[in-house]
C-alpha cells in the first residue's frame, strides 16, 4: 500500500485516457495506509478505492477494480508459483527439515486456497466488465448512426459531424482498447492458474478409486472454466493438505 | 541410460546426481520444452487480440477516409490514409511475428517429440547390435536382416537428429528460419492484400457518393 507522503499531489492518469488529474488528499485506514484517493481532473473531486488506482511511484493510474485486481492476483498467483516449486526444489534436493516442509507445505495450502476463491471471483469480475463493455459498443455503434442520419438530413453541419464524431471514435477506440485489456488479464490468469494446477497435479499422488456414489456425484457437478477446473481438488485435499510429498517418494 | 536420456527425461537418481542437483538446478528439457511452448501459446493469444482489435481500425478508418473524400475534405483523407498506413504497417508485424511464434512452438513440439523417439529407440538400438554380432555365427542368414535393422533404427535417431546428446545445429536452424520467414512473409502479403482493400482514390469515393 503506498504511504500518504509518496501518493499527495502526485499526478493522475486514467488508463484509456480519458482523463488527468492530481491527487488532493486521500482516506487511510487505522495503521495509516492509504485505502483510497481523492484527486481533482476539470475542477471536479473525485474517489478511487485501493481496488482501482495503481501507484508506480511517480504516477497514480486508474483503472477499473476488475484490471487492477486481476493484476494484483496475477502476481501473488505467480509468486506462489514460485514459493511452491522453490518448497519441493530444497525437499527434493534434501536442504530442508520435514517439519518445515511441512509446515511451510500447510501455510501455501492455505494461500492456495484463498488465492483459488479470489480468482473464481475476479474471473466472474472480469467476465461481467467484458459483457458490459461490449453492450456499451453496441450502444455506441447506434450513437454514430444517429450521427449519420442527422447530418445527411442536415440537422447538423459537417464540422459538427466531424467532431461529434471524433470524441465518438475516441472513446470507442477507449472502450476496444479496456476489452482487449479484459482480454489479456484473462490470459494471464489462465495462463499462470493453469501452470499452478499443473504443478500440483505433478505433486499429488493419484487419487485412489472412490465409492461409485461419490464418482456419481463429481459427475453430475458442473465444471465451470480454467480456475474451477484448475481447483477442483480442493474439497477432496482439504483435510490431509493439497500439495503432497511426491517428491520425497519417488527419491530412493 | 545414456546423458541424452537422463537429460531428457530428468531422471538423474544416482547420488553423485542427487550432490550435483543440490548445486545446480536440473535441466529438465523435455518439461522446459512444453513450458516454453505454453508460454508461446499465451503470447500468441495475446497478439490475436492486438489483431482483432487492429483490423477493426482499419475498418474504422478506411470508412473515415471515404467519408472525408465524399465531403471533398482532401486533407482530412489523407490524415486518415497516413493513420490507415501506419495502422496496416502494423498488423503486417504482429502477423509476422505470431506466425514466427506458431513456428516457434511447432518446432518446440517437433524438438520434444524426436526427444521422445530418441529416448524410445537408443536402448532398441545398442540391443540390436549387440546381439548381431553373437547371432551371425550361429544363424549367417539373419546378420544382413539385422543390418538392415539396425540401420533403420539409426537412420531415425540421425534423422531425428539426436544421437549422443542434444545438439542444435543454430546455422542450419537460421537458414531454415529465415526460409519459412520469407514463406510467412509471402503468405501474409497476399493474405493481407486479398483481405484489405485498398486505399481509394478520389475517382472512388466520386462512385461511392450517395
Amino acid at each position: 500500500m503506498p504511504k500518504p507522503s509518496d501518493i499527495i499531489g502526485k499526478p493522475v492518469r486514467e488508463r484509456y485516457g480519458r482523463f488527468t488529474g492530481r491527487v488532493v488528499t486521500y482516506e487511510s485506514n487505522l495503521m495509516g495506509e492509504v485505502t483510497a484517493i481523492v484527486y481533482e481532473s476539470n475542477g471536479v473531486l473525485m474517489r478511487s478505492g485501493i481496488n482501482s488506482f495503481y501507484f508506480d511511484g511517480k504516477e497514480v493510474e486508474i483503472a477499473p477494480s476488475a484490471i487492477i485486481e486481476s493484476r494484483n492476483l496475477h502476481q501473488e498467483l505467480s509468486h506462489l508459483l514460485i514459493r511452491l516449486q522453490s518448497l519441493f526444489k530444497l525437499r527434493s534436493n534434501k536442504l530442508i527439515s520435514d517439519n518445515a516442509f511441512k509446515r511451510i507445505r500447510n501455510e501455501l495450502n492455505s494461500i492456495y486456497k484463498v488465492l483459488s476463491e479470489k480468482a473464481l471471483t475476479i474471473m466472474d469480475k472480469l467476465n461481467r466488465r467484458e459483457r458490459d463493455l461490449l453492450a456499451k459498443k453496441e450502444w455506441m455503434y447506434g450513437l454514430f448512426m444517429n450521427l449519420e442520419i442527422a447530418r445527411r438530413l442536415k440537422w447538423i453541419s459537417d464540422e459538427v459531424y466531424i467532431k461529434s464524431y471524433e470524441q465518438m471514435e475516441k472513446e470507442l477506440f477507449r472502450t476496444s482498447n479496456e476489452i482487449d485489456d479484459i482480454k489479456r488479464s484473462k490470459i494471464d490468469l489462465e495462463g499462470v492458474l493453469d501452470e499452478l494446477s499443473r504443478f500440483i497435479g505433478k505433486h499429488v499422488p493419484a487419487e485412489k478409486p472412490k465409492p461409485v456414489q461419490e464418482k456419481e456425484e463429481a459427475r453430475s457437478s458442473p465444471v465451470e472454466g480454467q480456475a474451477q477446473k484448475a481447483f477442483k481438488m480442493e474439497p477432496k485435499e482439504e483435510k490431509r493438505g493439497i500439495i503432497k510429498e511426491k517428491a520425497v517418494s519417488s527419491n530412493p | 541410460m545414456s546423458k541424452f536420456e537422463k537429460t531428457w527425461s530428468g531422471k538423474h537418481k544416482g547420488v553423485a546426481d542427487r550432490v550435483r542437483e543440490a548445486l545446480r538446478p536440473k535441466v529438465k528439457i523435455r518439461e522446459r520444452i512444453d513450458f516454453a511452448i505454453r508460454q508461446l501459446n499465451i503470447q500468441s493469444r495475446k497478439l490475436d487480440i492486438a489483431l482483432a482489435s487492429l483490423k477493426e481500425k482499419d475498418k474504422h478508418y478506411y470508412n473515415k477516409i471515404l467519408d472525408a473524400l465524399r465531403m471533398r475534405d482532401r486533407n482530412r483523407a489523407i490524415l486518415y490514409a497516413n493513420e490507415l498506413a501506419e495502422v496496416r504497417k502494423a498488423l503486417r508485424i504482429i502477423n509476422q511475428a505470431k506466425l514466427a511464434l506458431e513456428q516457434i512452438a511447432l518446432r518446440l513440439s517437433t524438438v520434444k517429440e524426436l526427444g521422445d523417439i530418441v529416448v524410445t529407440l537408443s536402448p532398441a538400438v545398442s540391443v540390436i547390435k549387440s546381439i548381431r554380432g553373437s547371432l551371425s555365427t550361429v544363424l549367417p542368414q539373419a546378420d544382413e536382416e539385422f543390418s538392415s535393422i539396425s540401420d533403420l533404427l539409426s537412420n531415425i535417431l540421425v534423422d531425428a537428429g539426436q544421437i549422443g546428446g542434444l545438439t542444435v545445429d543454430f546455422t542450419t536452424a537460421n537458414e531454415e528460419a529465415e526460409k519459412i520467414l520469407r514463406a510467412a512473409e509471402e503468405q501474409v502479403e497476399k493474405e493481407m492484400r486479398e483481405k484489405l482493400p485498398a486505399v481509394p482514390g478520389v475517382e472512388e469515393a466520386e462512385k461511392l457518393r450517395f
